[in-house]
């Protein structure tokens, strides 16, 4: 027996501006972390919704409609790396996917963000200057360890040590 | 960029909160985009749901794109079920225009035209809505082949169809349909047909028979499939050949010469069930037996190859310790596959608990249970699912789904990998499993269509049963359940019977073993249905079902030779119909193996501590002639064997090498040609050039043919028992 409509009180009425809202950042955010540009973040994003609007659809649930919207992005975002004749190991996407399912709520990775803000004052003023330069300035690795006096091996070591602890760090807190 | 998933989360989020890299408000853009494919502004496009007096309004759903697929949902307890079928219904922006119009109607008469489409697969398949329940406790079975020619409940709405949702022809179906209904998911010959007239089966279905009256009907099936396809078996062959087929195949070596001459010496009319009585259920074959066994099913279950390489999670080795266990303690085989798909524990001997059947679907382990569904849906209940995972399936008559696929995947979601407590070793768990909506009081995952629509699924057991779908393990144990339903499953007994047949015969009933289906023709579709419901009547005793098939006359048939004439050989349509025996076809590279081995011991040279691995595979009489070999050395014969053995060697070269040997070695044939012709009368093959060379070296040295005619023999066997000295 195919699905049959419901009363229209037990259901959200259909409201795409909603949708849109509600969740635009946490897919973008999510195929970020798959591995975009910025710039293909933002096309993917576009082109799920477009995908999602144009057929029918309840929202009923928000971590359904979540989790609906980013396997549907991690689909496109699939295709296009296929097109792109890039080689991909849909098993580190589906890590990966497993990884956000476990890390970000229904608030599109606010909590997470917020937890992370929190977090960064614990590093030591090294790791925070590694990380500045990293993510902030765009520096390579080697400008980095220069910066800091050290190899590049090292500022490697240390920005993944900084991580590390960020990531324990933020995992004690959203628990 | 790193490939730690955790890793790129942390950079992903760093981007954000250093580098400035906000996430983007991309409404107005895809509102735009949005209008722009369907024809309105953004301003219709955002107002939500919004009607105007006297235009059309979409009432029906053309595919909702997340649908909860619950038939029956009104069957079973209401207790955390799945939320009853959800739609969509649609809050299409109306407006005016003629082109609104147009699309309405054409929309309206879609909707009519599929509306139409599922009533007639409702009326034709309401899957699980009529099914007969069946519990544990009653141990009733739902009968899907349905011998009796009187409609029963479930055939009054039909069997499942295949491509269940994909229909096109409507004409075929209801043909197809009331096909299955009469005939079964088997179908069923002409001979079957007028031979059920005059024996109806109907009324004795559920009560146990006795192992005559099994074998008689064996016997009258096989018969039967003879006289259809104007057949004529091959003579039988003597009861000397028979006991070492029987010894063969329960126990994997040919008797010695004192079981030869207690047999022989039986000339009771019991004597042959009196034989395979000794061996499948006195104490002193039990350990041989278990062994033989357990190395058998350890291959079915996960391969030839599986859990030998050292990158393997599963291991071979506890799988196969488990399994002989468990068949000397005569563990009954439901109970057996209940272990396997239920299985928690380490995987190897550790502090913790050790559980070896965990080696089963650590074999499997990853990609989301994918491959897990696959295997127990090939290895438990005998059927192919790897291409219905992504889309539906493209073989008439196959039940089975994309949608079927993945609900038997959901069972298995909540099975997951721990660390021991030293860090050592790995546990197979279960952990609560969130669901990919990570709502865990209703664990749903999501699959998508080839057309790229995603559908939702919960854990079902092939379109019938479900269980609550919560994703917690102390709500709902999904794989415990799934073992009890599969164990208690029709397929689960048909495809046992199936394995084991083709086990001792050669070929299965059903063949290939792992693709029975409606779509799949059993030869003989009424002896396997009997012996699958004898087999559960009688506990699932694999040894009573072993008794049945050893004591049948097919068993006794001689193997084809090439001068049979072609109606002897083969039936009709080419499919085995057990006129003769089937003698497995030995590969090349065991025959290869073998007769290395034996070339290399002749000559005196040392051996390696793997080629002594591979020693093992040698037949053990054959073994034994040539002497156990120490590593690094080679020890005289005449120590290490006891004479027995060698006399048995002798003996049995003597009686049963004579013939053929003596023939070829009186011929006139060059020694090439006498070792082809050893090939192609015991192999059905002609020797490969490594075989070829290996073979000339043997047959060189004395009793050179009669060693080459054992190893060919005998290479078509399993694994021997240890080398050891065999006391009388």
């Amino acid at each position: 027996m195919m699905a049959e409509a419901i009363p229209s009180e037990t259901t959200n009425r259909f409201d795409p501006v909603r949708l849109i809202d509600q969740h635009q950042a946490g897919i973008w955010r999510y195929l970020r972390a798959l591995g975009c540009e910025s710039a293909l973040a933002e096309d993917l994003t576009q082109e799920t919704f477009l995908t999602v609007l144009k057929k029918p659809f309840d929202d009923y649930n928000p971590s359904a409609t979540a989790s609906y919207l980013r396997r549907v992005a991690h689909n496109l975002f699939i295709s296009v790396q296929r097109r792109a004749g890039k080689v991909l190991a849909v098993e580190n996407v589906e890590k990966l996917d497993h990884a956000w399912s476990r890390w970000v709520g229904d608030d599109s990775g606010e909590e997470l963000l917020e937890a992370l803000r929190d977090c960064l004052p614990s590093l030591t003023q090294r790791a925070r200057q590694a990380l500045d330069l990293r993510f902030q300035k765009k520096e390579t690795r080697q400008n980095i360890g220069a910066a800091l006096g050290i190899t590049e091996h090292g500022a490697k070591n240390l920005m993944q040590r900084a991580k590390k602890q960020l990531q324990n760090c933020i995992e004690g807190k959203l628990k | 960029m790193t490939n730690d998933p955790n890793d790129r989360i942390i950079d992903s989020c760093l981007e954000e909160l250093l580098g400035g890299q906000l996430p983007p408000d991309l409404s107005e853009q895809i509102l735009t985009a949005l209008a722009a494919s369907t024809g309105t502004t953004s301003s219709e496009s955002a107002s939500p749901g919004s009607t105007q007096p006297g235009t059309s309004q979409l009432q029906e759903p053309i595919a909702p794109p997340i649908v909860a697929l619950m038939d029956g949902v009104e069957q079973v307890s209401k207790e955390n079920q799945p939320p009853v079928p959800t739609i969509v219904q649609v809050a299409q922006p109306a407006s005016q225009g003629s082109r609104w119009s147009q699309i309405a109607i054409s929309a309206s008469l879609v909707g009519l035209v599929v509306s139409l489409g599922l009533l007639a697969l409702q009326q034709l398949a309401p899957d699980a809505q009529n099914e007969v329940e069946v519990t544990v406790d009653d141990q009733e079975l739902v009968d899907p082949l349905n011998l009796d020619d009187r409609p029963s409940s479930k055939s009054e709405n039909q069997l499942p169809l295949p491509n269940q949702g994909l229909v096109n022809d409507d004409s075929t179906q209801s043909d197809r349909a009331e096909r299955i209904a009469h005939d079964g998911l088997f179908g069923k010959t002409d001979a079957a047909k007028a031979h059920e007239e005059q024996r109806p089966l109907s009324n004795r279905m559920e009560l146990p028979w006795s192992d005559e009256e099994v074998v008689a009907f064996i016997d009258s099936e096989i018969a039967a499939g003879w006289s259809q396809e104007e057949i004529i078996a091959v003579d039988r062959i003597d009861e000397i050949a028979w006991c070492g087929r029987v010894f063969q195949s329960l126990l994997g070596r040919t008797p010695t010469a004192t079981e030869l001459r207690e047999f022989a010496a039986d000339e009771s009319t019991t004597s042959y069930a009196g034989l395979v009585s000794k061996l499948l259920a006195t104490d002193a074959y039990n350990s041989e037996f278990s062994e033989r066994w357990s190395k058998i099913w350890t291959s079915e279950l996960i391969g030839r190859a599986g859990g030998k390489r050292r990158s393997d999670l599963a291991s071979r080795q506890e799988l196969q310790t488990f399994l002989r266990e468990k068949i000397q303690a005569r563990i009954p085989y439901d109970e057996l596959a209940f272990e396997l798909v239920a299985a928690t524990g380490a995987k190897g001997t550790s502090s913790e608990k050790t559980n070896g059947a965990v080696n089963f679907l650590l074999a499997s382990f990853g990609r989301q249970a994918t491959f897990a569904t696959s295997h127990i849906a090939r290895v438990m209940l005998g059927q192919r699912v790897d291409c219905v995972r992504c889309h539906e399936s493209k073989i008439a008559g196959n039940t089975w789904s994309q949608q079927r696929f993945w609900e038997l995947n959901a069972f298995l979601r909540q099975m997951d990998l721990a660390a021991t407590a030293d860090g050592a070793g790995i546990i197979l768990v279960n952990v609560d499993f969130m669901g990919e909506g990570d709502s865990p009081e209703s664990a749903e995952i999501y699959y998508e269509q080839p057309d790229g629509l995603m559908r939702v699924a919960y854990p079902r057991f092939l379109g019938g049963k479900t269980v609550g779908i919560d994703g917690r393990v102390n709500e709902v144990n999904r794989r415990t359940e799934l073992a009890r339903f599969i164990s208690k499953s029709d397929e689960f007994a048909v495809s046992s019977v199936n394995r084991m047949w083709a086990n001792l015969f050669g070929f299965g009933l059903v063949n290939p073993i792992d693709d029975i289906g409606p779509h799949n023709a059993a030869t003989h579709p009424e002896l396997l249905k009997v012996l699958s419901r004898q087999f559960v009547t009688h506990g699932y005793d694999m040894r009573k079902l072993m008794r049945w098939m050893l004591l049948s006359d097919p068993f006794t048939r001689a193997t084809a030779r090439p001068s049979d004439p072609p109606q002897i050989v083969t039936s009709h349509s080419g499919r085995p119909l057990f006129s003769h025996f089937h003698e497995r076809v030995a590969e090349k590279t065991e025959v290869l193996e073998s007769l290395r081995l034996v070339a290399k011991l002749q000559s005196g040279e040392t051996i390696s501590p793997s080629e002594k691995l591979q020693m093992e595979e040698l037949p053990s009489l054959l073994a034994l002639a040539i002497g156990p070999v120490e590593i690094g050395a080679r020890d005289d014969v005449a120590e290490i064997i006891a004479p027995s053995e060698l006399q048995v060697f002798s003996d049995k070269v003597e009686r049963k090498a004579t013939p053929m040997v003596e023939a070829i070695l009186q011929s006139t044939l060059q020694p090439l040609a006498k070792i082809e012709h050893l090939f192609r009368a015991i192999v059905a093959r002609e020797p490969y050039s490594g075989e070829l060379r290996l073979a000339e070296t043997i047959v060189e040295q004395e009793n050179g043919y009669q060693i080459l005619w054992w190893v060919l023999t005998n290479s078509q066997e399993l694994t021997p028992p240890e080398l050891t000295s065999q006391s009388e």
